[in-house]
């Protein structure tokens, strides 16, 4: 009966009423198969497993037929390649959905990802490269009664791997754009919104030493004003008492407070942030750990590097308590001026702390409430988790020759979240120099050459490290890296790692081969990081979509 | 861990023969390969003031479109958009384009948009889609990606990636769009 139903639903919109624009079945998707394999090199530490190949592939087909729209993904890791969760395993579909888009209102049911203002109370997404997903299986609604009032709902639980999280998760978010119902506002070109948003998990307690909520709210303000270039934005949000293996069953409540104010003009940008995150961990599960069952999102107070040695001690977010700041400047030298030269030079300078909260624990411990400690909203506490100072110099030298010079000074301590290669919990210092220059040898022939050195005093010391890449745009592209850890304090360590690449784009199509030894390091997107062992061998892999 | 995998497939059969069926009625009922009747989503994105706009109201309404999806931690992405502002205005001159920019920086990154576009000096409509909603709703997976939706508003082409003088075939094809020719 319900496959008869689904049999009829293409003729249903195909009425007289609809008839006057052509409606067509819209089917699109991608895929995506990055495949490894794995061979023993005990140098840098990398070794074979059992099957030899590792796969992780997907695809995705989303339909669209008038105001219906829907889709699936398959999803198969075969098995995962190394560094991802060994529970990835496996192959199915377990991403699909339905839904129905008219006159403003959006309802979806099946699996979906949602997000509330900055994210500090919801957020599911998906970040295929970190094996991070934690889509909702469940029903959503979004309403638009009038232009500039907005209304979300949802229930849902979450994705667990190949199965679903304990915890229901409930949430509802409203939001208002004052300029559409104040016109003065508007004539003055000032922009000023609100919205407030609530979620509510609730999971069974089975404990049978501690009494836990079984619901826990958290909800959250938050409110941007704009006005001649200058935008601040800022969101406040409060959790209950939410005992959890995060924060060794702390049942302090949660806040977390994120402000970032801005200034741009054309050839100027600025902006400053803070953020304070005191126990704001928010999962579906209380045992959940790592990118577990994670129903909110903590960003990262600083710069999100891509340069190969900018990113080897890389931050990644503390759970429990953080106060950070950070300040971001563009600035354009104009083409004639005297540091601008013939093209225009543009300097980018970005610099970032981030410490602990403070905590003043209460003495003698009180176990009827189980705070385990109070703490003063706006101090900065020890240690520094994290500093990072960078400025970056791009420069137009002539019609055929672009250079970017870095340089990176960064602090990072090892003691929550270690990213040391030799396993220690010391702040490791580094300064770091990168030099890259892009020549275009005809219209379409570019060889771009990146230089980096980065020096430390702590864990395996100097590394330094060489990325060339030659691109036959529209089709070919060949590339090279080669790093060296010249200043292992070990000489028998002091490794080269080699790997070349070569490629091929046509269209939405990219298919990459590459062969050659990778370093242990860390991955990391938008704050959420993954360790990438040391391997050797060859690579394959395949993306298009259509 | 096998177990819970094949229930997931078991639940999903009645999707797979759905979609099946989809595609079987789609092209018992004409649907053609030559013209494009693929729209943009009408998915929530956010202006540089972080006010809602929809997908369905970014496109061009009297000319090309060219939506570009970036990163401000995306270099080539970077790259593209530079190199494209520097001719934008003999593009739009000649083939009335617009360029539509669409960030996929999440909040961690998301203030760090609007000052980098006035850095630069941008002229493109710019839109953030912070938890990538608009970004899945037509399949990108990496970025840059560019797609180019003719004066229906009706997606025509796309490219993922680019090199120092791609932007040359990208205006190829704008020209072709705004003429009124078929690009594949």
């Amino acid at each position: 009966m319900r496959k008869l139903l689904f049999l009829l639903l293409p003729f249903l919109g195909s009425g007289p009423a609809m008839a006057q624009e052509r409606k067509t079945l819209e089917i699109h998707g991608d895929f995506l198969i990055d495949a490894q394999t794995y061979q023993e090199d005990t140098a840098i530490g990398a070794t074979d497993i059992p099957e030899q190949m590792a796969m992780n592939a997907y695809g995705n087909f989303n339909f669209t037929y008038g105001n219906f729209y829907g889709g699936l993904r398959f999803e198969a890791f075969m098995p995962p390649i190394l560094g991802y969760d060994p529970r990835w395993e496996g192959f199915g579909i377990p991403y699909r959905y339905f839904g129905y888009n008219n006159d403003g209102l959006d309802i979806t049911v099946g699996s979906f990802y949602e997000q509330y203002g900055s994210g500090m109370v919801n957020r599911s997404y998906w970040e295929w490269y970190l094996g991070y997903d934690t889509f909702y299986e469940g029903v959503r609604v979004r309403y638009k009664p009038v232009k500039g009032l907005m209304f979300k709902a949802m229930v849902g639980k979450q994705r667990f791997y190949w199965d679903f999280g304990e915890g229901l998760v409930r949430g509802i978010d409203a939001e208002i754009d004052m300029a559409e119902f104040f016109p003065g506002l508007r004539e003055s070109g000032t922009g000023l919104n609100f919205g407030a948003s609530f979620v509510s998990k609730f999971q069974e307690d089975q404990n049978p030493f501690l009494v836990y909520p079984e619901n826990v709210g958290n909800g959250a303000l938050r409110g941007t004003f704009s006005k001649n270039g200058f935008l601040l934005n800022a969101e406040y949000a409060y959790k209950v008492n939410d005992p959890s293996a995060i924060n060794g069953n702390n049942y302090r409540p949660g806040q977390g407070l994120l402000v970032n104010a801005g200034y741009s003009k054309r050839g100027l940008g600025f902006n400053a942030g803070f953020k304070r995150w005191d126990n704001m961990d928010y999962r579906s599960e209380r045992s959940a750990t790592g990118f577990d069952l994670l129903i909110n999102y903590n960003p990262a107070m600083a710069k999100q590097h891509t340069y190969r040695l900018a990113t080897m001690y890389a931050y990644a977010t503390n759970p429990n308590g953080e106060m950070a700041w950070q300040a971001d400047l563009y600035y354009n030298f104009k083409r004639g001026s005297a540091l601008g030269g013939k093209y225009g030079t543009l300097v980018t300078i970005n610099w970032s702390q981030t410490y602990d909260i403070v905590r003043d624990s209460i003495q003698p411990p009180d176990f009827d409430t189980r705070k385990f400690y109070t703490s003063p909203f706006m101090q900065f506490g020890t240690p520094k988790w994290f500093e990072d100072f960078n400025i970056e110099i791009n420069k137009k030298i002539s019609r055929k020759t672009r250079i970017f010079l870095n340089y990176l000074y960064q602090e990072r301590n090892n003691e929550v979240q270690p990213v040391t290669f030799n396993g220690t919990t010391e702040t490791v210092y580094t300064n770091i120099g990168i030099v890259e220059v892009e020549y275009k040898f005809a219209s379409k022939k570019v060889l771009r050459t990146e230089f980096q050195y980065l020096q430390t005093e702590q864990d395996f010391g100097d590394w330094c490290a060489i990325l060339s890449e030659y691109t036959l745009a529209p089709h070919w592209y060949f590339s090279g890296l080669w790093e060296y850890n010249l200043g292992n304090p070990d000489t028998n360590n002091r490794d080269h790692y080699f790997s070349v690449y070569t490629g091929y784009r046509r269209g939405p199509t990219n298919i990459r081969l590459g062969y050659g030894r990778q370093r242990q390091g860390i991955l990391c997107v938008g704050g959420v990081c993954r360790p990438v062992p040391a391997s050797n061998g060859l690579i394959l892999s395949i993306q298009s979509s259509f | 861990m096998f177990k819970i995998t094949d229930t997931v497939v078991k639940n999903n059969s009645f999707f797979l023969s759905f979609l099946t069926l989809l595609m079987i009625f789609s092209f018992n009922s004409g649907f053609s390969q030559e013209q494009s009747n693929w729209k943009l989503p009408d998915v929530e994105l956010r202006d540089l003031k972080n006010n809602p706009v929809f997908g369905s109201e970014v496109a061009n309404t009297e000319g090309p479109t060219i939506i570009s999806f970036w990163a401000t931690w995306c270099k080539p992405c970077i790259q593209e958009l530079n190199n494209i502002n520097d001719v934008y205005f003999d593009w739009q001159d000649e083939t009335g384009v617009k360029l539509v920019a669409i960030s996929i920086d999440d909040s961690r990154n998301v203030p760090k948009v609007a000052p980098l576009v006035n850095g630069k000096g941008w002229e493109y409509d710019v839109y953030i889609d912070a938890n990538s909603d608009f970004r899945r709703a037509l399949n990108v997976q990496t970025v840059p990606h560019t797609f180019l939706l003719d004066n229906g508003g009706n997606i025509v082409w796309q490219h993922n990636g680019y090199t120092p003088g791609e932007e040359e075939d990208l205006f190829e094809a704008v020209k072709k769009v705004a003429n009124g020719e078929s690009v594949k």
